[in-house]
């Protein structure tokens, strides 16, 4: 049986993970992330719900790329319909959650944050300017979700440390501190990508 | 800042563009400044771009959403800001293609900044016409005053430039460039605008600070430690009797504890010793210890109510800071499992 195409996955995943982690190396999210840092309760459902939707978005936009006049389309009418595909799959997803599931509205608004931020309108981006396949379009998507909590979760342990530390300038405590943690953290990812400090 | 006040326009610059900075003190718009603003030219596009779309999306959340779903408008400013954005990168293209390739996908992703989001749900859709306008030109005068500061200091220090004309600096640090050196360059901006505001406005010192949680872990109430359950048991032996006569009711209640608490709960002196070191709103948070809370999700589901997901106003705070609509989440789909579990309860 020919795996190739899990492989691929699994590397796309990797790569979107550790390589080209969305939050710190291309700043998707980041507010999010830092966000749910601070109260991080949340953080395996709002992750799986930005996998979810970057997945989805990300598949249908490469569908609609494999039309030869969509694919010709400039960068702005692509714009506009992968945020169109962003807002469609939202809706109904949100729909069949409203009246299948009962989901209340809180619920829903929560949603509606995890679908409609920088990294999961990026996802489609990145995936068209990197010619992935389908499954590569899925692992990218997943991909960008655990990103997501590996971010959140290395920034919510740097932050519970920060906020403990009293030797810290008055001026540098709180998002000073919190910025400079995560360039620490931005830094050793890069480190990932091969990139120079000096050149 | 009180979400429902009425706003001048210096009371709007002082609050929402310095000492609620978006970026330095509030945390939100970050992606472009981090991963694109390293040049001026590229900066100013940038919040020139982010102007229209905030006073834009601002002005029509407050005059037309206002009792639109929460879930609703958060998709209508998406549709908004694709509308504003898309033309504009439309019009960058045909002036100068290089520009919108220097923004990148930040450009359009401007459609779906934090920032609008969090302003329109936490100011414009609960205050007058007036204060929300005056509250989206401060806000986005906050923005642009950081990226274009971003801007030019990366682009100075890291490709000795300025406006893309070379100059004479000492050193050049590349690194800038990458998106560490966008949040290197942000801490700075932060912690001089605190030494501003702890210098010359120490009463809103308090409001630039983080709050952060403790580690709250989700587990099933059998998962508990025996001193845990002990605990609770105790004051509610007649509840947590009928509670073990339904082992699926007992799993389906799960119950939050904060992770560190596991070990104070065992010497309490030690959890007094660090409650006192915690700041005033820290303190406040972590009075709900765990074993309150397991009496109080317990009680509650036992009566079927669940206190917060009664709590659905748009009127509440809930929804006027991001980090309460991530709060929800758990409730939510406990609720929603609870439904299904009753449905299905009820088909059998």
């Amino acid at each position: 049986m020919n795996m190739t195409w899990f492989f691929d996955m699994l590397s796309v995943a990797m790569y979107t993970v550790f390589v080209q982690n969305l939050v710190f190396n291309g700043g998707y999210a980041s507010s999010e992330a830092l966000m749910l840092a601070k109260k991080p309760r949340r953080l395996w459902m709002f992750s799986a719900m930005i996998a979810f939707f970057s997945t989805a978005t990300a598949l249908i936009c490469r569908a609609l790329d494999l039309v030869p006049r969509i694919s010709g389309f400039s960068p702005a009418i692509h714009f506009v319909i992968f945020s169109a595909v962003l807002a469609i799959v939202f809706v109904i997803t949100a729909v069949v959650l409203k009246f299948a599931l009962g989901a209340t509205e809180k619920f829903l608004g929560t949603l509606a944050m995890a679908a409609i931020n920088t990294l999961v309108l990026a996802t489609p981006f990145l995936n068209r300017s990197a010619a992935y396949t389908f499954a590569e379009s899925i692992a990218s998507g997943i991909g960008a979700g655990l990103a997501f909590i590996v971010a959140a979760a290395l920034i919510r342990k740097g932050l519970h440390r920060i906020s403990q530390n009293k030797d810290i300038p008055k001026a540098f405590r709180g998002t000073p501190a919190a910025f400079l943690y995560v360039a620490l953290l931005s830094l050793a990812f890069s480190g990932f990508s091969g990139g120079s400090l000096f050149s | 800042m009180d979400k429902r006040s009425k706003l001048s326009f210096s009371d709007a610059m002082f609050s929402s563009a310095f000492i609620h900075n978006p970026v330095l003190v509030q945390m939100v718009g970050l992606g472009a400044i981090v991963a694109v603003a390293t040049t001026l030219k590229t900066a100013l596009l940038l919040s020139l771009v982010f102007f229209p779309v905030m006073i834009i999306t601002q002005a029509i959340a407050n005059l037309l959403l206002k009792k639109v779903a929460r879930w609703i408008r958060v998709v209508l400013y998406l549709v908004i800001g694709t509308a504003i954005v898309a033309p504009v990168m439309f019009l960058i293209d045909r002036i100068d293609p290089n520009l919108r390739i220097g923004a990148g996908i930040y450009l359009g992703l401007t459609a779906v900044s934090s920032i609008t989001a969090l302003h329109c749900e936490k100011f414009a859709v609960k205050t007058d016409f007036k204060s929300a306008l005056f509250d989206a030109v401060a806000c986005s005068v906050g923005y642009a005053a950081v990226i274009v500061v971003v801007g030019f200091f990366r682009e100075l220090l890291g490709m000795a430039s300025v406006w893309g004309k070379p100059v004479s600096v000492p050193f050049t640090f590349p690194a800038l460039l990458m998106p560490f050196g966008g949040f290197i360059v942000l801490a700075f901006c932060a912690a001089a605008l605190k030494a501003l505001i702890n210098k010359r406005f120490p009463e809103y010192s308090e409001e630039t600070e983080i709050e952060i949680k403790k580690t709250s872990v989700i587990v099933s109430k059998k998962n508990l430690p025996e001193e845990d359950s002990a605990v609770e048991e105790q004051p509610e032996e007649e509840q947590t009797e009928d509670t073990e006569s339904e082992p699926e009711a007992e799993e389906a209640v799960e119950t939050q504890v904060e992770e560190s608490e596991k070990e104070e709960t065992k010497e309490p002196e030690v959890e007094e010793a660090e409650l006192e070191d915690l700041t005033p709103m820290e303190f406040e948070e972590s009075e709900e210890t765990h074993s309150q809370d397991i009496d109080e999700i317990i009680k509650a589901f036992e009566k079927r109510e669940f206190p917060d997901l009664q709590n659905n106003s748009d009127d509440d705070d809930f929804g006027t800071t991001l980090s309460h609509l991530f709060g929800s989440v758990f409730d939510d789909t406990s609720a929603i499992e609870q439904e299904i579990s009753e449905e299905g309860e009820g088909e059998k």
